[in-house]
């Protein structure tokens, strides 16, 4: 996007980001802060009506109609507002400076190395109510690499770490050059490639333990692949295999029988473009042992497979695009399929992400959310599926994706219902920290109020 | 510049272009009176249809709730809340619905979005890279089938992608037409195809007319046309010879065809081909082919260069006297002030188009009494005008300045649809301070208005035509849609 210059440095960005941290920090962050006279959607539960968030060292302490307020809490007063849990961008390679790398296979990189803080798609971010982004590489890989969760504050990006990286990223749909052959290929030969690099890693192993204690090599190659399995320690796998070992579970498989646990298994988000790359998909994660930690990214002709995504019951990523429109090529006739209705009549666990930049509606998540309930998903499944559901997908539910107690204080303040158009994000807070202030919000405002008088001294002759 | 007040000034525009609407749509009008009966097909004229909704706006005073709507003939006959339904009347009930009348984009653009490939660099904005194009095209097996881009086979291999290159846009693509830089004699209804897929899409989305504007290739382009997106295919046309468009800025600088086409696989720049290059060549573009026709109307020979071709002639003639609207499309503030300029040396009134910098140049349009058609709202652009220069100050408050200054408007979403489209650009100005009534106004009595359609279409009222749209919700509600539309009284599209 060329749009640096349009925006005016990075230097308003870092400047917008300490004025609206620093207000809630003259020193270090309040230890407590209250939310109060909102209407509260905390989404896994019924909404109050009007009621307090109470927010102790960044955790939410107590949500309720009536909550006791310490005499020294910081008292936000959002009498007229709804607040609503943070929103979390599930799947998105924003905040990268490129969405992938020129090669094919790269599980070894970490989106860790190239998340940019200063990006103006984190600052939009807190314009639309997100306090979670999930930055994975893009969609143009074979095998790409971890992706990390992050709030879009934070000048570094360890700051800006919610959890470290549990998922990788796959893609079953042809990237940019290749067919589906030479993807499927490259995929099945790079699990392949994995037992072959487990089996070599167990004989050198051996070999060193052997040389170690002083004897010489006793046994052939099968036997010392046996013996050498459970002398595997987890620095010996290289990085370029190691995060695909911990795709498949995490243990070595060696002559049949798995080793020791070496590490914590990964989650995949696989990409799957059309309905054909479902399928093989589902298959390859079958066949290497990561099935129950796949999540599928759609395109928007996945319609046409959700018989298979339902035998599948994986949770699944829906497109940018909601609408999915079709040229019959015969009759010119086009077809236009909604796409989260399909996926929501076969009860399968879908969440939305922002649209695309350049549609001005479609990119905010509450307005795709009210896209689902303009075309019949129930209004609470939509909700969920900017919030506790992509929590759920990334194992943070614990912490993320609803306003109760124990969770980390994301929260946003709206103007009003999330789902009503006219409704502006006022405030977002991350870890109870007041992020953002939209009446401090120096560059949106200048967007949406600059009046004649910047027109006046042009003259007409 | 006289300082009229803006209602007469506005009025005057309003005025004279009505006169030429009206002219063309009293006629037509009067012709399918004539030949309803006949013309609609299934052979059986509309009767009575009661439509009854939970809110109906009618534009011509509050909104009406249970509202019933009578049609009668393909007319609306009566309005109102308790309201008797005649006997043998067709019912229906939507409880939940909300009524408003067919929506109106007072500048769409029709089958613009030439879908990104070989024909669509031709005519993109961007510098013209013969063999950058000439790569990105697949070789394709010697025994591939041809491939159909827009209607048309071409041979595989390279030759058929060198033809698939130069061959230029469809036919029925509403782009200007490049023989000349002035060509107000040519119409834009002659390309349209009206039963092109964007019609349907544009229904879908609740726009029941629809003024085709043609593109900005040229400095001075053909004439708009007032047409129904649904409805009996006699009856689409409502006005075929509408305003003149004229544009400003870089658009006919960088349309220019034979200029960046390298020499063999072109037309060399010749007379007929050269194009301005400078803002101050279109400027020069437009005085010299107004200044020649004041000069043949004085009974001189025009002469000297770039004279405009004969037939633009007695166009530009009934322009300057007024019988013929001009538009102008302008998006940056010197832009506006050049097309002001122009207006005032000419004495000629216009509707501007487009306007993204019209915040900036607020006070000047309102001395001048220029209306607006303005739109799309975007925060960054794409598309076409992504890749113009021209887009980049572009403000989501503009209409409510608009509707401060009193300066009349109408919104549009041009080439844009389905979430961009015009009920959304209406939704999108009421997020930014546009009040709700003046929104739903700037997309049906607004336009109305400017085509000289008032009282006719834009609002329902008895007599005007049975445009209507029922919504599943408040139209300017993002969980709304069209749940059935109406055009001349017969339903024309239902939500299943």
């Amino acid at each position: 996007m060329t749009g640096c210059s349009k925006y005016g440095s990075a230097m308003g960005l870092m400047v917008a980001v300490v004025l609206a941290v620093a207000d809630g920090m003259a020193g270090p962050p309040p230890e407590r802060v209250a939310l109060t006279g909102g209407r509260i959607i905390p989404v896994n539960s019924a909404p109050i009506a009007k009621g307090t968030v109470l927010i102790e060292r960044g955790k939410i302490k107590s949500v309720g109609p009536a909550v006791e307020i310490p005499y020294d809490a910081r008292v936000f007063d959002v009498s007229g507002k709804v607040i609503f849990p943070g929103i979390i961008n599930v799947h998105t390679w924003r905040g990268l400076d490129r969405a992938n790398e020129a090669r094919p296979v790269t599980p070894q990189l970490d989106v860790y190395d190239a998340i940019d803080p200063s990006q103006l798609f984190f600052e939009d971010c807190l314009r639309l109510g997100v306090t979670a982004v999930h930055v994975m590489p893009g969609n143009d890989t074979v095998i790409g690499g971890l992706g990390q969760v992050v709030r879009p504050i934070g000048l570094t990006v360890p700051a800006m770490t919610i959890a470290p990286g549990e998922h990788l990223k796959l893609s079953t749909t042809p990237r940019r050059g290749f067919d589906h052959m030479v993807q499927m290929a490259t995929l099945r030969e790079r699990f392949l490639e994995l037992g072959d690099y487990a089996e070599r890693l167990a004989e050198r192993r051996y070999e060193e333990k052997l040389k170690e204690d002083g004897k010489e090599l006793d046994v052939g190659p099968a036997e010392a692949r046996k013996r050498g399995r459970s002398l595997i320690r987890a620095e010996d796998v290289d990085d370029e295999h190691r995060n695909l070992l911990r795709l498949c579970g995490g243990r070595v498989r060696v002559a049949g029988k798995e080793g020791a646990s070496l590490f914590k298994p990964l989650g995949v988000f696989v990409h799957c473009n059309r309905a054909m790359d479902v399928g093989p998909a589902v298959e390859l994660a079958k066949r290497n042992g990561f099935f129950d930690r796949t999540i599928l990214v759609l395109g928007g002709e996945c319609t046409k497979a959700v018989g298979e995504l339902k035998r599948a019951a994986r949770p699944v990523v829906l497109p940018q695009r909601l609408m999915y429109r079709e040229t019959d090529l015969h009759t010119g006739e086009v077809r236009e399929t909604f796409v989260p209705t399909a996926i929501f009549e076969a009860g399968l666990m879908f969440a939305l992400v922002p649209g695309p930049d350049d549609s001005y509606a479609e990119r905010m998540p509450t307005y795709q959310a009210a896209l689902c309930v303009r075309h019949g998903v129930p209004r609470d499944v939509a909700l969920r599926a900017i919030t506790l559901t992509p929590a759920r997908m990334l194992g943070l539910e614990k912490r993320l994706g609803s306003i109760e107690p124990e969770k980390d204080a994301n929260l946003v303040v709206f103007s009003g219902d999330p789902l009503d158009f006219n409704s502006v994000v006022e405030r977002v807070f991350i870890d109870g920290i007041p992020a953002y202030e939209r009446a401090k919000d120096v560059r949106l405002q200048r967007l949406l109020t600059s009046g004649p008088g910047e027109g006046e001294g042009g003259s007409k002759e | 510049m006289n300082r009229q007040t803006l209602a007469t000034r506005a009025g005057s525009v309003a005025a004279r272009a009505a006169r030429t609407w009206v002219r063309c749509g009293l006629m037509l009008l009067m012709v399918l009176g004539l030949s309803l009966p006949v013309s609609a097909e299934g052979g059986e004229p509309p009767g009575v249809i009661a439509v009854k909704a939970g809110r109906v706006h009618t534009m011509t005073g509050d909104a009406i709730d249970h509202g019933v709507v009578i049609i009668r003939d393909g007319v609306i006959e009566v309005v109102g809340r308790d309201v008797e339904i005649p006997a043998g009347a067709e019912v229906i009930e939507l409880p939940d619905g909300v009524i408003t009348p067919g929506l109106i984009d007072a500048c769409c653009m029709v089958d613009f979005g030439i879908p990104e490939g070989a024909t669509g660099w031709l005519h993109g904005a961007k510098p013209y890279s013969f063999w950058r194009a000439l790569s990105e095209i697949q070789p394709e097996a010697p025994d591939a089938p041809s491939i159909s881009v827009l209607d048309r086979e071409f041979p595989a291999g390279p030759v058929g992608a060198v033809e698939k290159l130069t061959a230029g846009q469809p036919a029925h693509a509403t782009w200007a037409d490049q023989a000349y830089e002035v060509t107000p004699h040519r119409r834009v209804v002659d390309s349209l195809n009206l039963l092109s897929n964007d019609f349907a899409r544009l229904l879908r989305g609740g726009v029941t007319m629809a003024y085709i504007s043609p593109d900005s290739a040229n400095v001075i382009g053909g004439r708009g046309a007032v047409v129904k997106t649904a409805g009996p295919l006699g009856d689409r046309v409502v006005c075929a010879a509408g305003a003149v468009k004229a544009t400003m800025g870089g658009d006919p600088i960088r349309r220019g065809l034979p200029n960046y086409l390298p020499p063999m696989y072109g037309p060399t720049p010749n007379f007929h081909t050269r194009r301005p290059t400078t803002r101050m060549g279109v400027d020069w573009v437009f005085r010299k082919a107004f200044f020649d026709a004041a000069k043949a109307q004085a009974g001189e020979k025009p002469g000297g260069a770039d004279a405009p071709p004969p037939p633009a002639l007695p166009v530009l003639q009934q322009v300057l006297e007024g019988r013929v609207p001009l538009r102008i499309q302008a998006r940056m503030q010197h832009d506006i002030f050049s097309a002001l300029r122009l207006a005032e040396e000419f004495k000629l009134n216009f509707i501007l188009e487009e306007g993204t910098e019209a915040y900036r140049c607020l006070p000047q349009l309102q001395a001048a009494g220029v209306p607006v058609v303005f739109g799309p709202l975007y925060m960054t652009a794409s598309g076409y005008r992504g890749r113009t220069d021209e887009a980049r100050r572009p403000r989501l408050t503009t209409p409510r300045q608009l509707a401060d200054a009193g300066i009349a408007f109408a919104l549009t979403a041009q080439e844009l649809r389905d979430e961009e489209g015009l009920v959304r650009q209406a939704m999108v100005a009421v997020r930014h301070g546009l009040d709700e009534e003046e929104a739903l106004r700037s997309i049906t009595t607004a336009p109305a208005a400017m085509l000289g359609l008032s009282g006719k279409v834009g609002e329902l009222s008895p007599g005007a035509a049975a445009d209507l749209v029922v919504w599943s919700g408040e139209p300017l509600s993002a969980t709304s849609r069209p749940k059935l539309v109406v055009v001349g009284g017969e339903v024309v599209y239902e939500l299943e």
